[in-house]
């Protein structure tokens, strides 16, 4: 379970980036983060695996608080999260094998596991034609694929995805999702943002909508018409 | 931990091969910075030899008193032989002493001519050991050895043994100034390369970290790397230093006063103190650089 509380955060001294956040996302749940661009939804990503800590406030993942977490406590943490990251952070020197790989090697997996998951993993993204590809040689989508890959592959207990599908056509737009789906029906808890809106149109999900930094809107079981209407309002993905 | 030690080394050898370009450039850098090093230090061995091979020509005159019989003069020898700092004795007649001035003096040997009787005495040469040929040894020496039944005079050169050595402290002194200040550059100039390495591989780290590899895992192979960089540079600047050697001075012989002395090499101990200097060096270097890439 994710819990944030009264969360602030803000870049240097006049930028603030998150103003009195609340959230609860419970375990298992999927949920999608929407906003103008500079709304805060990659800060709060940020936060949630520690790469920022909240200026303010408390963030609590699993019971644990994670808000001002000791440098050598984060690598636990963010081996429980997998992350879609907006500009995808890959090594450009590692093949897609070895950078996805990378994940599961941490965690002491043996090389015929390793092996045996990251070519499942590169198959369900439809790169498993690229294991030995360096990421420069692959277009903007189909790194961002890599990086969904590496994200998922050791089946973390929360999956954050930045703007995921941002590079993708429709067609693997609806893979991704499709695997993001399956992910979370195992029990991975899904965070996605995004502003794409049609996706939030067409996926039945919990939609938080930020705007300037504050929870504009939350809607918990709205129906597809109420959804689209609040998305109107707020001007997403206009 | 079999496992783990097979990754780190996987992950040194996958991230040097993918960056042969950036070590090999900090390789040439950090080797010439060892061959500077080298330079000196080869300069500074080759001084020293100098002064060894100068210091062995150091010798002390035992001038005898006039009309020593055989008995007593052997009894003498022994006495000098028996002293600790003497590592050999030298015995010189009057007969065989006019006959070498009058070498010397050559074309102008006429002038001994005139003489009724030899005037000079008979003498004992000594060579000293090699911890025995400082000023104030010598002097300490000469004044016991003035002392003996039979001996008249002890001649060591003073004022040319002060001087000499007096020059000498002042070149080591130099030398030790000189050295510590490349010293000081060349860890500046290895540190910086290896930071500069480092900073091309920052996005790299900052991804290890953000994809939850812990610090000792990121570090591991960075070191191994670094040491591995450091060492083999010190290796190559040390190649090159003996080709250069080799090439210019190995061999060589010189007149005058340089006659005998045959240049040296560095020796084999510091060319392992360099070779560990890079090793802990690259290792230093990289730690050093990676904290501050490692705060994400």
């Amino acid at each position: 379970m994710i819990e944030l509380f009264h969360v602030c955060m803000r870049y240097g001294r006049d930028q603030q980036a998150l103003t009195d956040i609340n959230l609860k996302i419970d375990k298992g749940e999927f949920v999608f983060i929407t906003g103008a661009s500079g709304a805060g939804k990659t800060t709060l990503l940020k936060l949630l695996f520690a790469q920022e800590a909240p200026y303010t406030g408390q963030i609590m993942i699993d019971g644990k608080n994670v808000s001002h977490l000791k440098s050598r406590e984060i690598p636990a943490l963010r081996r429980r999260i997998g992350v879609v990251f907006q500009d995808f952070k890959l090594v450009h020197h590692w093949t897609v094998y070895q950078n996805v790989a990378f994940v599961l090697e941490l965690r002491g997996l043996p090389g015929r596991e390793v092996q045996r998951r990251v070519y499942q993993a590169l198959k369900m993204v439809r790169l498993h034609h690229k294991l030995e590809s360096y990421p420069l040689k692959l277009s903007g989508g189909e790194q961002q694929r890599v990086a969904i890959a590496r994200a998922f592959i050791a089946e973390p207990t929360i999956l954050l995805a930045d703007e995921p599908t941002g590079n993708l056509d429709a067609d693997i737009t609806q893979e991704i999702m499709k695997l993001f789906t399956e992910v979370n029906i195992r029990g991975t808890t899904v965070v996605v943002a995004t502003h794409d809106r049609f996706l939030l149109e067409s996926m039945n999900k919990r939609v938080v909508i930020l705007d300037q930094g504050r929870i504009s809107s939350d809607g918990h079981d709205e129906s597809s018409l109420i959804r689209a209407g609040r998305l109107a309002r707020h001007g997403i993905g206009e | 931990m079999l496992r783990k030690a097979v990754f780190i080394l996987r992950l040194a050898g996958q991230d040097i091969r993918g960056n042969v370009g950036v070590h090999l450039v900090g390789a040439a850098i950090i080797a010439a910075a060892f061959l500077t090093l080298g330079l000196f230090l080869l300069l500074a061995a080759n001084l020293d030899h100098l002064a060894r091979h100068w210091e062995e020509k150091i010798q002390l005159a035992v001038y005898l008193d006039g009309g020593l019989d055989d008995a007593t003069r052997e009894g003498l020898r022994k006495n000098l032989a028996a002293q600790p700092e003497v590592a050999g004795v030298n015995y010189t007649s009057p007969e065989a002493a006019l006959a070498e001035f009058k070498l010397m003096l050559g074309k102008d040997s006429g002038l001994l001519e005139g003489l009724d009787e030899n005037p000079l005495p008979a003498s004992f040469t000594l060579k000293l050991t090699p911890g025995s040929r400082e000023a104030d040894k010598v002097r300490e020496l000469s004044g016991r050895l003035g002392k003996l039944p039979g001996v008249a005079e002890v001649d060591f050169g003073e004022p040319l043994l002060e001087s000499w050595q007096a020059g000498l402290r002042l070149a080591r002194g130099a030398a030790l100034l000189i050295g510590g200040m490349i010293v000081l550059a060349v860890v500046f100039i290895i540190s910086n390369t290896i930071r500069l390495t480092m900073y091309s591989r920052r996005e790299e780290i900052g991804i290890m970290r953000l994809v939850g590899a812990s610090n000792l895992l990121i570090r591991l192979p960075f070191i191994l790397e670094g040491m591995l960089q450091g060492g083999v540079a010190a290796l190559l600047g040390c190649a090159g230093l003996w080709l250069l050697y080799y090439a210019g001075l190995h061999g060589l012989h010189w007149p005058g006063i340089l006659a005998g002395f045959s240049p040296v090499f560095i020796a084999r101990d510091t060319v392992l103190y360099l070779f560990a200097a890079g090793v802990i060096l690259g290792a230093a270097g990289s730690l050093s650089r990676l904290r501050d890439f490692l705060k994400v």
